[in-house]
């Protein structure tokens, strides 16, 4: 779990994503206890205050909530709602870059598809 | 509170000096007593013990010299101010000071003892050598201790003075002090008096200094002067220390 | 009203001005990085904070009390040096005696364990430590006094990797269940570069920065890619500097990435912490 540095985006948002990607992938199941601002903060090397703003962002979105005395857990519905959002940004995120990349490398468009055919089959 | 941790510590600094010294000192008065001892019958054999507190005044003189630098440093670094820690040098200064008079003077009592033992040896205490009085009755045990008492610490904060006073002056001063002072006080002061003045003004100091301390009470009120007026000085050099690297 | 408060601090050595007109203030509970050349005044200015020396003009209060022979404001604050300040002949265990001696929250169960972690043996002579056990034994002393303002001075100076990794670990750890003021100045700007909430960049005795370091990243970015295209770029910008590899341009500039201007061949991208600092510090010119 690491940070980078060259990325465009804060730390906090960054960790925002990483712990979004931990749950979408089921390293987080829906009610599981996530780990602590200090844990996070040990781990990643950042300042704790960080951590707590990239999990409060989480906290907004209902993707994790807290249970007094004892830490914060994955909301039910949060895989679900972040499927969601991630969906609306894969055209940002990922189209349009692929989009731009593959007409600089002058690609066609069945150039593309076979590629991502080749990509789902993996 | 801060004041009793520095005091405490202090304490704790110059514990081990001053066990060490009166080790030694106990050692010298063991082995006079066992040499008187042992010549008891030999009437060629003269000797004395004086001078104990002479030796315990040189010591607190000494230690005085040695009470800035390091505690300084070690009192920067735990968040004393500068004020707290002359103040928790005079209190250490006055315990110890207070502490030494007293074993010294039954020291003293004790060692007159000696003549006991063996009659062609006897000890002085600085009361009988310098105002011939012995120590025979709780009064003048009183007047020794207290005497004692003001002279240590009189010794004990010249020498803090001369080590504060060293501790802020830079290379230059520091040579212009060590060579001049001794020069003005040994060469040219006796110079110009024997030459201009006739005498006159070592006559008068000599004078002088036989009332101020010509007499007990004279010689406690001349050191706690003496003790008012360097602790003084020292603190006007200590309250713009600053810690050099 | 809480925090340490420096205002209108100037200190000169002889001839030269280490602190020139220094106002700033640290505010509780936060992770402040002190960053500045050598000789740039972190260290003068730390010394003053602390009543080591004294300013020329100025004062310095902390929650309000001026520190200066302020035996009360004094215990609220703890600052590690480079120097050793400790006595000839002294062990780490007696330090840590004094420590909590003089600072009543010390826990020394806590420098005990620390010191076991660290692998620092603490019946030994201060002394005689190496300089990095040294700035072990001055660091488990700071993690361990529990005041509300501890000052580190280059406070990792000679730690292997694996200790500093450490170090920035219970720092962290500490900070989030004991949240205290730590001003950390270093060299090691890559390191704390994320540890830090806060950065004061100094440059010959002056503040040139005191932002957070979110705030401070976000004024900056550089453009590369090639020479006629990012020169075509930044015309009318603010240019920090620029670096030249064959054919490649790199520019770093002041301000928010123009949208319109940008074309495909060039790519845009933050600059870290470290290389902002040096582009700030540097000698030759970079704007102020």
């Amino acid at each position: 779990m690491k940070v980078n540095f060259e990325d465009e985006r804060p730390i906090f948002i960054q960790i925002a994503e990483q712990i979004e990607d931990a749950i979408l992938s089921g390293a987080f199941p829906e009610e599981s206890q996530i780990p602590s601002t200090t844990e996070i903060s040990v781990s990643f090397k950042i300042n704790p205050a960080t951590a707590l703003k990239g999990i409060n962002i989480l906290v907004d979105n209902g993707i994790v909530y807290k249970k007094r005395g004892i830490g914060m857990f994955v909301s039910t519905g949060a895989v679900e709602i972040l499927r969601e959002k991630r969906k609306k940004e894969f055209y940002d995120k990922y189209i349009l870059k692929l989009a731009t990349e593959a007409k600089r490398l002058n690609l066609s468009k069945d150039d593309i598809i076979a590629m991502i055919e080749r990509g789902l089959e993996k | 509170m801060n004041l009793r941790a520095a005091v405490k510590y202090r304490l704790y600094d110059n514990k081990k000096a001053i066990l060490i010294f009166y080790i030694v000192i106990v050692c010298v008065l063991a082995f006079m007593f066992i040499f008187s001892a042992t010549k008891r019958n030999n009437p060629e054999i003269q000797g004395s013990i004086r001078g104990l507190e002479l030796a315990s005044a040189i010591f607190l003189f000494v230690l005085g010299l040695n009470s800035f630098k390091e505690t300084f440093r070690m009192f920067m670094q735990n968040g004393i101010s500068r004020k707290t820690m002359l103040v928790s040098h005079i209190a250490c200064t006055l315990a110890i000071c207070i502490l030494m008079a007293f074993i010294d003077s039954i020291l003293s009592l004790l060692s007159r003892s000696i003549t006991v033992i063996n009659s062609g040896i006897y000890s002085a205490g600085i009361m009988e050598m310098a105002y011939g009085r012995h120590i025979n009755s709780i009064g003048t045990f009183i007047v020794s201790v207290l005497l004692c008492f003001f002279i240590y610490i009189a010794c004990t904060a010249m020498g803090f003075f001369i080590t504060t006073l060293y501790y802020r002056m830079n290379r230059t001063q520091k040579t212009a002090v060590s060579i001049g002072v001794p020069a003005l006080l040994f060469v040219i002061l006796p110079l110009l008096d024997a030459f201009l003045l006739g005498g006159r003004f070592f006559a008068s100091l000599g004078r002088f200094i036989q009332s101020a301390f010509g007499s007990p009470f004279m010689c406690m009120l001349s050191c706690m002067i003496l003790f008012g007026i360097f602790t003084a000085l020292s603190w006007l050099l200590v309250r713009k220390a600053v810690i050099k690297d | 009203m809480s925090g340490i408060k420096v205002a209108n601090v100037s200190k000169r050595f002889g001839d030269v001005k280490a602190l020139k007109n220094v106002s700033i203030e640290f505010r509780e509970s936060k992770i402040y990085g002190l960053l500045g050349r050598n000789g740039a005044g972190k260290t003068t200015l730390l010394n003053i904070i602390t009543g080591k020396t004294f300013a020329d003009e100025g004062n310095v209060s902390l929650d309000g009390e001026i520190i200066a022979e302020n035996d009360k404001a004094l215990s609220k604050l703890y600052m590690v040096s480079e120097k050793n300040y400790y006595p000839e002949g002294m062990k780490v265990s007696d330090a840590f005696r004094w420590t909590k001696e003089f600072y009543p929250g010390f826990d020394t169960e806590r420098a005990v364990k620390l010191s076991r972690e660290f692998g620092l043996d603490i019946e030994s002579k201060i002394k005689s430590l190496s300089t990095g056990y040294s700035s072990i034994f001055k660091m488990i002393t700071a993690l361990s006094v529990n005041v509300p303002y501890v000052l580190l001075d280059e406070p990792v100076l000679g730690l292997d990797a694996n200790h500093r990794d450490l170090f920035y670990r219970i720092l962290i750890e500490q900070y989030a269940e004991n949240p205290a003021t730590f001003i950390i100045s270093t060299h090691l700007i890559d390191e704390v570069s994320a540890i830090v909430e806060e950065v004061v960049i100094i440059r010959d005795g002056e503040i040139i920065r005191n932002e957070s370091r979110e705030s401070l990243l976000s004024k900056y970015y550089c453009v590369s890619g090639r020479i006629s295209d990012v020169d075509g770029y930044i015309s009318g910008k603010r240019v920090l500097a620029c670096e030249t590899l064959g054919g490649l341009k790199t520019a770093y500039i002041e301000g928010i990435p123009d949208n319109e201007a940008i074309s495909s061949n060039l790519e845009i991208a933050k600059i870290d912490l470290q290389k902002l600092f040096i582009q700030l510090t540097n000698s030759q010119g970079g704007i102020k």
